[in-house]
């Protein structure tokens, strides 16, 4: 995962699958990049190189949305593919999430 | 009307999240090769395998390395039929099921099962035995 801080917008570039056997590092770099950054007023999260998930990976994100979207702060989905949003509308996650293809 | 079998695929998985990645990208690049499956047909599968290998893994054989997963992946013309069976002692899918349907939107777990369910597949559990059936 690539994280970087533009224009108050914390840009995360997810560069692999995100499942079973990666999210707890997925975790643990998110939050290690977040933790001393307070200047960002939206969480990017770009899925475009994320050619799988299972329900780990949606728990990861979920759980990315529940500590991180507030007032203030708001996370946002992009680059999912079709058959990715398709689970994503299945679950009713696009109720959730901010979600640009 | 002939019904052929066009891709028949066993294995053995020792219990990791590791070797669920490793069995589930051989699969999926043989299914890719050998029947030119679509993209998206391709994600459903995909995402049916990880689940019901990793909760074999996860719940049946509590993470214990030595315990296995039996895997078999069999395809009849359209129908995709995935058998796992695990060392556990198995579930009771409808509990399971109306446990899950009660639960919040943003409840952290529990839509693996309701999602392979969404997808068209049918479930039946006997003991540890899961085989999950559907038309793609």
């Amino acid at each position: 995962m690539e994280i970087s801080l533009q224009n108050g917008k914390a840009i995360c570039v997810v560069n692999d699958n995100i499942v079973a056997s990666n999210v707890k590092s997925l975790t643990e770099i998110l939050r290690t990049a977040l933790k001393d950054c307070d200047d960002y007023e939206e969480i990017i999260v770009d899925l475009s190189k994320t050619e799988s998930i299972d329900s780990m990976g949606i728990t990861f994100l979920i759980a990315l949305y529940k500590k991180y979207n507030t007032s203030d702060i708001r996370v946002k989905l992009i680059g999912v593919s079709d058959a990715m949003l398709k689970i994503f509308n299945m679950l009713k996650l696009v109720d959730i999430f901010d979600i640009q293809q | 009307m002939e019904v052929r079998i066009i891709f028949n695929y066993t294995s053995e998985i020792k219990s990791s999240f590791e070797n669920t990645d490793m069995e589930v990208e051989k699969i999926i690049s043989s299914l890719k090769k050998e029947l030119d499956m679509d993209k998206e047909v391709l994600f459903r599968i995909e995402f049916i395998l990880r689940e019901l290998i990793n909760n074999s893994i996860e719940h049946g054989n509590k993470m214990n390395l030595e315990k296995k997963v039996m895997l078999q992946v069999e395809v009849l013309s359209r129908i995709v039929t995935i058998d796992v069976i695990d060392e556990g002692e198995g579930f009771d899918l409808d509990k399971v099921i109306l446990h899950i349907k009660n639960k919040e939107l943003l409840r952290i777990r529990n839509r693996g099962l309701l999602s392979i369910i969404g997808f068209g597949f049918k479930l039946k559990v006997n003991g540890g035995h899961v085989i999950c059936v559907g038309e793609i």
